[in-house]
C-alpha cells in the first residue's frame, strides 16, 4: 500500500506508484495534476492566482499559474519527461462567495482555470480532463498508476475524470 | 516553500486584540438579546496563520463548516468572514430557536444562522468604527455551506495579493454552560491593515 502525499495552498509535491498525491479543500483556487504516462511519476500543484507580474506579492512561484505551471513542468523535465509524454488533469475554479461588485474576485476561479489553459497549449501539454467552475469545493486524488483523477465534493460524492 | 511569518509588534497585537474585544462585547450583547439569556465572551485570541495553519485552526480544510463573508468597500480594502463548524452552528441555531430540537439545516435554522453571522460582523464593524471615527460600508454577508478549505479561498486569496498570512481572531461566547464556538477572521491587504492600526494610534514600522 502507498501512502497519499498532500499539497499545501501554493504548494507542489511529486509523486511516483503505489503513492498518490491529494490537495483537500480547493474552492476558487486550482488542483493541477501533471503526469508521465510512460514514467508514471506525477506532480500536483495548488494554485491560487492567475497571472504574477500583476500582484506585489509574488515571491512564492507557486501561488499562481504562469510562474507555477512554468516551474511544474520544468522540475517534471528535470526528473526525466519528455514534453511529449506528459499530460494534464486539472479541477477546482468554483466560484464559492459571488461578490460581483469587489472588482475581480468573483470569477478568480474561472481567471485560475483559464490561465493554466493558456499555459497548458504554451507548453504544447494536452489536458486530458478537468472538472471546474460550478460552486462546490473539491478535494482531489490523483494515482499515478491508473491516472485516475478522484474528485470529491463536500458530502462526501465522488467521481473520476 | 515556506511561508514567511512577519513578526507583528506587541503593541499592534494588542490593539487588534482591544479591537476583537470590543467586537466580540458588542456581538455577544446582541446576540444575548436573541437569546434573551445572558452571553458571556471570552477575550479574543489574535494570531497570524499561514493559509494552512488556518485551514487546520478550523478543523481541517476538508470539514464542512459555515462561512459568512463580507468584504469592505471604499476606503478599507478588506474581508470580514465568520466562521462556525457544523456542531456549532447547530447549537447557536438550536439557543437562538429555544427548541432542542432545531436543526441548522432548514429554511428556518439557515436564516437563524444568517442573522447571526450578520449581528457578528456587524458588531465588529461597528467596533472598528467607534475605535477609529471612520465610517466603514460593506457588503450584504453571503452564507456558503462548503469545505472549510473552499470557504477560505476566496479571503485568502484576496489577502495573497499582499501577504501569506491572515489574522484569526477568535472569539468563543459562553451561555454559563455551553460554548458556543465561531471564529471572526479579518483579512486586509497591508496597505488597509496598517493605516487602519495608524487610525488605533499605533505606529506600525
Amino acid at each position: 500500500m502507498g501512502e497519499t502525499i498532500k499539497v499545501g495552498i501554493a504548494d507542489v509535491k511529486f509523486v511516483s506508484p503505489p503513492d498518490k498525491i491529494t490537495t483537500i479543500g480547493l474552492g476558487s483556487c486550482v488542483g493541477v495534476a501533471l503526469y508521465d504516462k510512460v514514467t508514471k511519476q506525477a506532480g500536483l500543484i495548488h494554485i491560487m492566482l492567475p497571472d504574477s507580474t500583476k500582484i506585489r506579492n509574488n515571491e512564492n512561484k507557486l501561488k499562481f499559474a504562469d510562474t507555477g505551471m512554468d516551474y511544474l513542468v520544468a522540475e517534471m523535465k528535470k526528473r526525466g519527461s519528455l514534453i511529449s509524454n506528459l499530460r494534464a488533469k486539472m479541477a477546482g475554479g468554483a466560484m464559492i462567495f459571488n461578490f460581483s461588485t469587489k472588482n475581480d474576485l468573483g470569477s478568480i476561479g474561472d481567471q485560475n482555470a483559464e490561465a493554466v489553459r493558456k499555459k497548458l497549449i504554451q507548453h504544447g501539454i494536452k489536458l486530458v480532463s478537468e472538472d471546474c467552475g460550478k460552486n462546490c469545493g473539491r478535494t482531489v486524488i490523483f494515482d499515478p498508476q491508473t491516472f485516475d483523477y478522484e474528485i470529491v465534493t463536500a458530502g462526501k460524492q465522488k467521481h473520476i475524470i | 516553500m515556506s511561508e514567511k511569518k512577519t513578526a507583528l509588534s506587541d503593541q499592534v497585537v494588542n490593539a487588534l486584540a482591544e479591537l476583537g474585544h470590543i467586537g466580540a462585547g458588542n456581538a455577544a450583547t446582541s446576540l444575548s438579546v436573541m437569546l434573551s439569556d445572558k452571553l458571556e465572551v471570552t477575550p479574543p485570541a489574535v494570531e497570524l496563520y499561514g493559509f494552512d495553519e488556518l485551514t487546520q485552526k478550523i478543523g481541517g480544510p476538508e470539514a464542512t463548516v459555515v462561512g459568512i463573508l463580507s468584504a469592505f468597500e471604499g476606503d478599507l480594502d478588506a474581508m470580514i468572514l465568520f466562521v462556525v463548524g457544523l456542531e456549532d452552528a447547530g447549537k447557536l441555531v438550536r439557543s437562538v430557536m429555544h427548541d432542542e430540537t432545531a436543526d441548522w439545516h432548514t429554511e428556518m435554522g439557515i436564516s437563524a444562522i444568517k442573522e447571526i453571522g450578520n449581528i457578528m460582523i456587524g458588531s465588529y464593524v461597528a467596533s472598528m468604527e467607534s475605535l477609529t471615527g471612520k465610517k466603514f460600508r460593506y457588503t450584504p454577508p453571503q452564507l456558503c455551506v462548503d469545505m472549510a478549505g473552499a470557504i477560505l479561498d476566496i479571503p485568502c486569496i484576496h489577502i495573497s495579493k499582499v501577504r501569506d498570512e491572515v489574522l484569526l481572531v477568535d472569539s468563543k461566547f459562553t451561555d454559563g454552560e455551553k460554548e458556543l464556538g465561531g471564529y471572526v477572521m479579518v483579512f486586509s491587504d497591508g496597505h488597509s491593515y496598517d493605516r487602519l492600526l495608524r487610525d488605533l494610534g499605533v505606529g506600525v514600522e
